[in-house]
């Protein structure tokens, strides 16, 4: 026992610049943090090829084929891949105000830099209020995972989450 | 004492998920996928900040697709040069060719912003050299980067360093898929074969097979078999023996399987090579006939036998030499 706990301590606590660091940490990444991660890969994903097969469209080179990469990849019926492009727009606009401020922090953060020098005796350390939006970021990202579940049927979900889990869950 | 224990497990696990919430983390997604319909590969590779980085760091990735041969076929890179989206994504897709397995790589990186005018390490010349600012120490990554499967995430462990060149490589992730003939393409094939051959085959067929035989019931035939495809690299690849398809006569259907000899390599192939086969695996469906004698089921007719009167001699031992003969028109016997 006095072995588990030290080797356990040894773990947690190693901070230095090793992956074994990294695995420690990510061994206790959240359920809810890695559905955040991967739903925002998806909707991310989803927006893109809309966007891309868009604009091959009005270039007059069409690539239909972008509009079923994720049907594709996960099984979904052409209702569901319907629901999971709706569910994509409206999370873009729901996250936007998050990303502008987000933004807007980062550049006045960068300001306080000329010429993107760090002088003597400048702190450093990044705004406190970006881990905030990331926490807002990933609430959000968890509603729309959730709007996303409401519009489909609860076993074609549970496939697409197991599915999307093992793609881009973290290693949980 | 036992509290005491589980006082110090818990106050670690504190200090670990307080790591987590801090959410300093460079995550990375490559995806290959394959449209069955169209055959074309889309592969999608992504670098994502957690907004905590995003003051101090720019995302990068760079993204390529390699052949079965381990040449790349098509490359991208992507960056986020203000740092306004907080990712970089790059999509490449291009139509690919049957049978080729293609693998996508990402490279994910983050490009450092800052200068460090102030390194803590006094021994390095700050008059030489930018020095640029890690506070993250995602630097630790690059000696030895690792690969994963599709996603990875890499938490920066810290403490601040200073880096000579501000791009930093923390690792990659990758995914592949094979590429399959889709159904148009299949059917193209077909439809080839059906155009190519030779009017002399065309009549020794419809002298053999009897009575039911015309061109367009043989084609329409082929037209709506299964084709089970088994291209190189192929999980669960039958023991083929050499052969470039078979057809399962004693199955439902008859189905068609296509090994690997049948799907195209760099170096091509002899003119009409897939469509005799095809049309070959097209009579072993029409008919249910074996390629050779079969003692074991000696009324079931072989095309050695069948074909004998019109000249087809096997003489290599191969079930090829039936292909060979109807791509040089079914000749009598010398």
């Amino acid at each position: 026992m006095r072995l588990l706990l030290a080797s356990l301590l040894v773990i947690l606590s190693a901070s230095g610049n090793s992956a074994l660091a990294q695995q420690a940490t990510l061994s206790v990444v959240t359920p809810d943090k890695a559905d955040a991660q991967a739903y925002r890969t998806l909707f991310r994903r989803a927006l893109s090829y809309k966007k891309l097969a868009d604009e091959a469209d009005l270039a007059h080179t069409p690539k239909p084929h972008l509009r079923h990469v994720l049907a594709t990849r996960y099984a979904l019926s052409d209702d569901d891949s319907a629901s999971l492009e709706k569910m994509a727009i409206a999370y873009q606009v729901a996250i936007k105000p998050i990303h502008d401020r987000t933004l807007e922090v980062v550049k006045q953060y960068r300001a306080r830099f000329p010429f993107g020098v760090i002088q003597a005796g400048m702190d450093a350390t990044p705004p406190p209020e970006l881990a905030e939006l990331q926490k807002q970021d990933d609430a959000v990202t968890l509603l729309y995972r959730d709007l996303l579940h409401n519009s489909m049927r609860e076993e074609n979900f549970q496939k697409l989450n197991t599915r999307i889990a093992a793609d881009f869950g973290g290693r949980l | 004492m036992k509290s005491f224990r589980l006082a110090i497990v818990l106050s670690a696990v504190m200090s670990c998920l307080c790591q987590v919430s801090a959410a300093q983390n460079i995550i990375g997604s490559t995806t290959l996928d394959i449209d069955p319909n169209s055959g074309n590969v889309t592969a999608t590779c992504e670098t994502d900040l957690d907004a905590t980085l995003q003051g101090t760091y720019q995302a990068l990735v760079s993204c390529s697709v390699m052949d079965t041969d381990g040449n790349v076929v098509a490359s991208g890179t992507a960056g986020d040069p203000d740092g306004e989206q907080g990712y970089a994504q790059a999509v490449l897709t291009f139509l690919g060719i049957p049978g080729t397995t293609y693998t996508a790589r990402g490279h994910h990186g983050a490009i450092a912003i800052f200068i460090d005018d102030n390194p803590d390490d006094y021994t390095k010349n700050v008059y030489d050299y930018n020095y640029y600012y890690d506070p993250y120490n995602f630097s630790s990554f690059e000696g030895a980067p690792i690969e994963y499967p599709v996603y990875n995430d890499w938490y920066g462990p810290g403490p601040t360093q200073t880096v000579k060149l501000p791009s930093i490589h923390v690792g990659s992730t990758t995914d592949n898929k094979i590429r399959y003939y889709t159904q148009s393409e299949l059917q193209a094939l077909i439809a080839n074969a059906q155009a190519i051959l030779s009017p002399h085959c065309d009549a020794v067929f419809a002298q053999v097979i009897v009575p039911t035989y015309t061109n367009a019931n043989f084609f329409n035939s082929l037209r709506v078999t299964a084709f089970l495809q088994y291209p190189p690299g192929a999980p669960n690849i039958p023991e083929s023996d050499g052969r470039d398809a078979d057809t399962q006569v004693d199955q439902p259907g008859r189905p068609i399987e296509l090994f690997p000899n049948f799907y195209p390599t760099k170096y091509g192939f002899p003119a009409g090579f897939q469509e005799s086969v095809l049309t070959h695996e097209g009579v072993h469906h029409y008919t249910g006939w074996l390629d050779f004698h079969d003692p074991n089921n000696p009324l079931t007719p072989d095309f050695q036998t069948q074909f004998y009167s019109s000249g087809y001699r096997n003489t290599s031992g191969g079930s090829g030499d039936f292909s060979t003969w109807i791509t040089a028109g079914c000749p009598a016997a010398p």
